[in-house]
């Protein structure tokens, strides 16, 4: 058994949001299949930044991404221990933490992130929080953590055919593949 | 059980830092006691104040390592900017107050007539910074995703540590400064106090492996992070009963020693205490290194 996942990646903002756009992919698209995904999702209030020592995951917020600002990042991991996404993490040779930043340059310029144009199928979109969540619900979905804990911009559709782990219904056909 | 042990090995410089710090300002805390409120001999007082670099080397070795596991220390200098706001600059902040002060007061004492008013002032707000060191040190594992370190016995164990390894260290520096070193009944207050904490600290570990069993996020269960909880906790637990026993006190030999007789057996009380102190501080590494092990957040992070 495979997890899959439809998801969308939120913009984070407090602006007011036009009416969301009709998505220009076909529905099926729109709920196509990812079988992998390393999320790296957009927090409304993420929880490692209040671990950084140095605010060097804030000063970004106004361009709608945290950050890493490698001139005050003293790369001391407390941001990759605190975060449940297992997102940030030290680069050694970079001597300060990493993480995704949403291609804000590529935001800027008005384009989607890269992670967004690349998928071969579809799957992922990138807008306005309101847009996106009509597209999907917040994730709050196995094996991710409680919405309610990370309050992450990420909404995600699953797939009809998606079980907990728990259920009784289905068996692991192939261990190894989830691991 | 490898997903537990590659954090704490990646973290271990931390488990340095947690084990001899807290231990080392408390037990400066508890040297410098006698100093503010006794009514010690100009020269003792000379004697005391060489001795109160143990506990700030301590404290300062357990920073250092703290350090070495940073990436860009050059940065360090904006920790400053998140005080009162980010748990981790409160605890450079006081760590840093506390070794600047206890370091200039050492300096200070040093001079020819240090005066004993400022000596007490000056060590009291040492005290207080020591104090408040150890803390944020207690607040600084409050993370409100990681869910194993958010138990009480988190906060708990930090300090029932300090309280467990600071009366070794200052018993071990009042072995070696001899028979003036304090009073007989503020040692056995201290032995006293490390008695009961060896209780009270396998109490909360003992607390913290039935907190642990119910814990589990998407990918591992808390309580396979750490398999051997109860091996980890034997080991702390003989650790700390061998530092009791190697502490015992010999009234007869410490007598033999502090009447300065020059003979090798003035070095026996000392030499245990010192002894006593490393057995307990082990110990108190063992569960340190538990502690990263058993790091877990409310979602895929291990």
């Amino acid at each position: 058994m495979t997890w899959v996942l439809a998801m969308t990646i939120a913009k984070s903002t407090n602006a007011p949001v036009a009416k969301p756009p009709r998505p220009k992919t076909a529905p099926f698209l729109r709920r196509a299949l990812v079988t992998t995904c390393r999320l790296r999702a957009a927090i409304v209030h993420p929880r490692c930044a209040p671990r950084c020592v140095l605010r060097a995951l804030w000063p970004k917020m106004r361009k709608r991404a945290w950050c890493v600002d490698a001139k005050r990042c003293i790369g001391c991991g407390y941001c990759h221990l605190a975060c449940p996404y297992n997102a940030p993490h030290v680069d050694a040779e970079k001597g300060h933490s990493v993480k995704c930043d949403g291609c804000r340059d590529l935001v800027a310029q008005g384009k989607t992130p890269i992670c967004v144009a690349a998928c071969p199928a579809r799957a992922l979109q990138f807008g306005d929080v309101d847009a996106m969540a009509a597209l999907g619900e917040r994730a709050d979905i196995f094996p991710l953590p409680p919405a309610d804990t990370t309050y992450p911009n990420l909404f995600i559709k699953p797939n009809r055919d998606m079980r907990t782990p728990d259920a009784q219904d289905v068996a692991l056909a192939n261990e190894a593949e989830v691991k | 059980m490898e997903l537990g042990l590659q954090t704490a090995l990646r973290e271990i410089t931390l488990v340095f830092f947690t084990t001899l710090a807290p231990s080392g300002a408390l037990a400066f805390v508890l040297m410098a006691l006698p100093l503010i409120f006794g009514k010690t001999p100009q020269h003792i007082r000379a004697t005391f104040n060489k001795f109160l670099c143990v506990p700030l080397l301590i404290s300062m070795v357990g920073l250092v390592a703290s350090a070495t596991h940073l990436g860009n220390p050059s940065n360090a200098l904006y920790v400053f900017l998140g005080v009162g706001q980010s748990p981790l600059s409160n605890e450079v902040f006081f760590a840093v107050v506390f070794l600047a002060l206890g370091g200039l007061y050492w300096l200070y004492s040093f001079t020819l007539k240090p005066s004993v008013a400022l000596s007490q002032l000056w060590l009291s707000m040492a005290s207080i910074a020591a104090l408040g060191f150890i803390g944020a040190v207690c607040l600084a594992y409050d993370a409100r995703t990681v869910i194993t370190w958010q138990l009480p016995t988190g906060p708990l164990s930090v300090l029932a540590n300090a309280l467990l390894g600071a009366p070794y260290i200052t018993l071990a520096c009042f072995a070696w400064i001899g028979e003036e070193g304090s009073s007989t009944k503020y040692q056995t207050v201290l032995r006293t106090l490390a008695a009961t904490m060896v209780v009270v600290n396998a109490g909360i570990y003992a607390w913290q492996w039935f907190a642990l069993s119910d814990l589990a996020n998407a990918r591992v269960s808390a309580a396979d992070l750490v398999p051997h909880y109860w091996l980890y906790w034997t080991v702390f637990v003989l650790l700390e009963a061998a530092a009791l026993l190697v502490s015992r006190h010999d009234k007869a030999r410490f007598a033999c020693c502090t009447e300065g007789k020059a003979s090798s057996s003035r070095f026996v009380l000392p030499a245990k205490l010192t002894t006593a102190a490393l057995l307990s501080l082990a110990g108190i590494f063992v569960m340190r290194f538990v502690f990263y092990m058993m790091h877990m957040t409310v979602g895929l992070g291990v």
